[in-house]
């Protein structure tokens, strides 16, 4: 054999077969014979590898076959765990566990019987290896990420996951609870279960899916076979929870991959980002087949045709939501899916609103009732409520960001788990501190999820929480993404919105002046980008031409980036600082185009139509057009009512602005019976002594007065004063605007001595605290005048009178006419 | 009972990595065995390539690989489909000869099936030799014959260029046919 062969030939004669190898076909033997010209022997050699070089294909073709035959016998062997002996992790241990056998093989692991040597742990347990050669380097960050969410998870429904590692190869692998278990639909048919025991089975399950979901973990593979009955029926656990199904065979996260074809959920179809709903979806379809065989109701119909509802709006907001109903259902109480009344589909709705209401219509209800203030106060009204329609639409896009970022649960979604806000706050703050831990290493996820706990706080009306939050997210941002980054610069700007909204208005403006500085150097334009630009505009409220500069560049990046919501944010606030620039004319095409855009996308009776209602009645008032913004604010109070309910806080400022309106256009009677139910509202949501409670009283006896009502006036008047001697500073304006309204009723009650007495209490107050100039305080003025004409005393009254007219003459603002007239006709009168 | 398969001394024995590579094609070849049955309408015939690329395509496409060396790895795992092939050979000529008893039916399968089994030991016993002489061809051999690689993939795997890869290839395929051709003797030229 080889062995015979002299070495150092055969390397000479290996040299001279690889050098004849390099060169072209026709030139290799001639440079044999040339090499070895000396050496017959060697010569002879070479030229029989050449020539033998060239007939070894069909050799190989035949080893080929072979190697595949060979191949196609190892595969069946292989399968069957008859080659176990080959596989080398049998007996090996991985950290202080010892493989004892193979269990299974999925898409993506390998499972494996384990055992501890040490005493630590004694039941068997499962061992899961990851195939690390054909995930990407993002789908094992990711799996390692959630083995580390999972593992903190402690929840008798969920698979305990004890320990995690990785191999030498990098793949990583993790150690769970062994469960030996029967499929859900399985075990109750096979036990005869009732439909009260099928639907409590079920709401454990849900209970459990809770429990991850609150965690932002999602499980992606709901099916009869994860979720199984503990043998002996002690309780359910879903298995295989949200680790591999999260991958998708590439293992590169493309996370609606299809997972198991015949339960896919509608995300999971349409190839979308998965969320919570995916989960729930999945649930529904297992609580169909659980059902299937048993004699149901229409009640039992509707939850399952509302666990499987493909819009957001229809289907249940959590698991939470879906287990309660299935356990009323099973103890016969009502439902979610099929309410008594109302139908369902705004129930989420009116959910995530009244968090809203809560803050909003705190700082909404402002002072309306008296006189042309009404309209300046109105806008402060809309302002508000603008301000918090914006934090809601922002909230939105941030839960989609979320959404991409987490690429999984949907932490607002949760606001439906508990009935109080105040538990969706603490849901969130415990998914912070949970994020906080396993997340560290992901610092910008870290701090959006800081940065979306700061506004839920905002919306609880926590804005000394809201800040902390917003701070320490701007700082991380600052830290781990630059100062040059979008999203630094949007969460610096929420920092500065935030300051100036509690009051700190040199901190917010340097904030956000600081902001915007960046933002100019900053060249992509992206989502934080416009957020920080429409945080920005709703803090420049009052300096109309900068709002509208920031709100024109929001719409036109909001059109670009396809952000419809934003859309229509930044056009009704374009249409806003339009209005307050007294563009009307633009201000009405914006608005327009704006509330045609919101029709669009919600639909006619949506809502959120009722700002840009809102907006445009406040331009049909200053375009002297009081009918049609009566019409407008009507519209928005009907959206508002039809989708919330009568009595939502939110619908406060709406029924103010039409009551108003109606006092306007001098529909006193029907304003009194709108300002009566807002009092009552009012009175309801903030108590019979709270300043919001007392403004209304103010406007109600406004109201009263001009409507001649004078008993009832009389009593507003008196409790307002009451109120507002309570509850604001002395010398503040508005304390003596029941003694002006008073002083207009003496007048027209003819009790000039005592009118006299409201009015100059009211102008000593007004003349200190208002500009010069200004028509409350001339109004005061005028009546001191009227009041002393009353009493005879002409002389007197003349200087309060023509100072009064010559004052409101010169106003800039435009003054109503029954301000107006009275003090005109009371010089006329001197002049006889 | 722990220590029972501890024989080469170590307690907690781990595996190393080019040991952890090659229970990962094991995985790989499981999971195509897996896919083959569950598909009962065709049966491509299966072959190494398709393993050894099932991982390397999908290291290939994804960015940032988790492998430092992705080459590396390919070489690896052409070396672990060669120990998975000839280990198997190895344990059915084991079955034949010393188990001959079970397997009663002599026929034209079985048959094959011996020629095949020892092809595969010849092929792997002569590279073992040749690479005494010439350790450089062996890799060759195992990602070309064993993994069924490309020349350029395996050039890419060993970092070679193309032409050298040819070169050592063609010099491969020829001592081994010598070999053959000195064992079989049945080999047409």
């Amino acid at each position: 054999m080889m062995q015979e062969v002299d070495f150092s030939d055969w390397t000479k004669v290996d040299y001279a077969f690889d050098f004849a190898l390099s060169l072209p076909e026709s030139e290799q033997l001639p440079w044999v014979d040339l090499h070895f010209s000396e050496q017959p022997d060697l010569r002879m050699r070479t030229r029989l590898l050449l020539a033998r070089a060239m007939q070894t294909d069909a050799l190989f073709h035949d080893l080929g076959r072979h190697r595949d035959a060979l191949l196609d016998s190892v595969l069946p062997e292989t399968l069957a765990g008859a080659e176990d002996a080959g596989d080398l992790r049998i007996g090996v241990h991985y950290g202080p566990w010892k493989v004892i056998r193979r269990i299974g093989t999925g898409g993506l692991a390998e499972v494996y019987e384990v055992e501890r040597d040490d005493d630590r742990y004694h039941q068997k347990a499962a061992f899961k290896i990851m195939r690390a050669s054909i995930l990407s380097a993002d789908a094992l960050t990711q799996f390692k990420r959630e083995r580390r969410v999972l593992a903190s998870l402690d929840h008798p429904g969920l698979v305990r996951i004890i320990d995690g590692g990785e191999t030498a190869t990098g793949a990583p692998w993790l150690v769970m609870e062994h469960v030996d278990g029967v499929p859900i639909n399985i075990w109750c048919d096979d036990n005869n279960l009732d439909i009260p025991a099928r639907l409590n089975l079920l709401a454990d399950a849900a209970d459990a899916l809770q429990a991850a979901h609150s965690r932002l973990i999602l499980h992606g593979d709901i099916k009869p076979d994860h979720v199984v009955v503990v043998a002996g029926g002690s309780g359910i656990k879903l298995l295989d929870f949200g680790i591999a199904q999260m991958l998708d065979d590439d293992g590169v996260g493309s996370m609606a991959a299809a997972v198991t074809p015949a339960t896919a959920s509608p995300e999971q179809r349409a190839g979308s980002p998965m969320t919570t709903a995916s989960d729930i979806y999945q649930l529904g379809l297992i609580l169909q087949q659980v059902l299937a065989l048993c004699e149901t109701g229409p009640r039992h119909g509707a939850i399952i045709q509302m666990a499987l509802a493909s819009d957001q709006s229809g289907q249940y907001a959590s698991a939470a939501e879906l287990a309660a109903d299935l356990r009323n259902l099973a103890a016969d109480n009502a439902i979610l899916a099929l309410p008594d009344s109302r139908t369902g589909a705004f129930a989420r709705i009116v959910r995530h609103n009244r968090m809203a209401a809560i803050s909003a219509s705190a700082a909404l209800l402002v002072l309306v009732g008296w006189g042309v203030s009404a309209s300046i106060y109105a806008s402060e009204i809309q302002q508000q409520r603008n301000v918090a329609v914006a934090a809601m639409d922002r909230t939105e896009r941030g839960r989609a960001m979320l959404l991409n970022l987490f690429r999984r649960t949907d932490p607002l979604e949760l606001d439906a788990a508990g009935p109080q806000p105040a538990g969706t706050l603490k849901m969130l703050d415990t998914a912070l501190v949970h994020a906080r831990m396993n997340l560290s290493q992901d610092p910008e996820l870290v701090a959006d999820l800081i940065g979306w706990t700061a506004r839920a706080h905002q919306r609880s009306d926590d804005l000394a929480g809201a800040q902390d939050l917003a701070a320490e997210a701007a700082e991380m941002l600052r830290i781990n993404s630059g100062p040059q980054t979008s999203r630094y610069v949007s969460a610096l700007a929420y920092l500065g919105y935030l300051q100036m909204l509690g009051g700190d208005q040199v901190v917010g403006r340097k904030s956000m002046d600081q902001a915007m500085t960046l933002l100019r150097n900053i060249g992509v334009q992206d989502r934080h980008v416009l957020d920080a630009l429409l945080v920005a505009a709703w803090s420049d409220e009052g300096d109309w031409a900068q709002q509208r500069e920031l709100f024109t560049r929001a719409l036109s990046l909001a059109k670009q980036l396809g952000q419809v919501a934003a859309e229509v944010e930044a056009g009704a606030g374009l249409g806003r600082s339009l209005t307050g620039l007294g563009q009307n004319d633009a201000a009405q095409l914006q608005l327009d185009s704006t509330l045609a855009l919101a029709k669009a996308k919600y639909g006619v009776d949506h809502p959120r139509l009722a700002l840009v209602y809102s907006d445009l009645g406040r331009l049909a008032n200053q375009q002297g057009s009081p009918e049609a913004a009566m019409q407008s604010h009507r519209r928005a109070l009907e959206l508002s009512t039809a989708a919330f309910g009568a009595d939502y806080s939110g619908n406060i400022p709406h029924r103010n602005n039409l009551a108003t309106a109606l006092a306007e256009t001098n529909q006193i009677e029907a304003a009194i019976v709108q300002f009566r139910y807002v009092l009552e509202q009012t009175t309801a949501e903030h108590g019979p002594r709270s300043l919001a409670a007392g403004e209304v009283l103010q406007n109600l006896g406004a109201a009263q007065v001009r409507a001649g009502q004078f008993t009832a006036a009389e009593k507003a008047l008196r409790q307002a004063d009451a109120i507002f001697a309570e509850q604001l500073p002395a010398g503040h304006p508005r304390r003596v605007f029941p003694s002006l309204s008073r002083a207009e009723m003496r007048i027209a009650q003819s009790r000039f001595a005592e009118a006299q007495v409201d009015a100059a209490r009211a102008l000593s107050v007004l003349s200190e605290a208002l500009p010069d100039g200004h028509f409350a305080t001339e109004v005061a003025r005028c009546r001191i005048g009227i009041a002393l004409i009353g009493q005879g005393k002409a002389d007197e009254a003349r200087p309060y009178v023509r100072a009064a007219n010559r004052a409101l003459a010169a106003s800039t603002t435009p003054v109503l006419p029954r301000y107006l007239e009275p003090c005109k006709k009371a010089e006329l009168a001197l002049s006889r | 009972m722990a220590r029972a398969g501890a024989e080469d001394g170590a307690i907690s024995r781990q595996l190393s990595l080019s040991e952890e590579l090659l229970a990962e094609t094991y995985d790989a070849l499981r999971r195509i065995a897996s896919r083959q049955l569950s598909r009962q309408t065709s049966t491509p015939s299966l072959n190494t390539t398709m393993i050894v690329h099932e991982a390397w395509l999908k290291l290939s496409l994804s960015d940032g690989s988790h492998y430092a060396d992705r080459n590396h790895y390919l070489a690896t795992a052409s070396r672990a489909m060669r120990q998975i092939l000839v280990d198997h050979a190895r344990r059915k000529l084991a079955d034949k000869r010393g188990g001959g008893a079970v397997h009663v039916q002599m026929d034209d399968n079985l048959l094959a099936d011996t020629a095949t089994l020892d092809s595969i030991m010849t092929i792997n016993e002569a590279l073992s030799l040749l690479s005494t002489h010439a350790a450089e061809l062996e890799p060759v051999v195992e990602c070309r014959f064993f993994a069924g690689l490309t020349v350029e993939e395996t050039a890419q795997a060993l970092d070679r260029s193309v032409r050298t890869v040819e070169r050592q290839w063609t010099r491969a395929r020829t001592y081994l046919a010598e070999h053959f051709v000195a064992e079989g003797g049945q080999q047409s030229r």
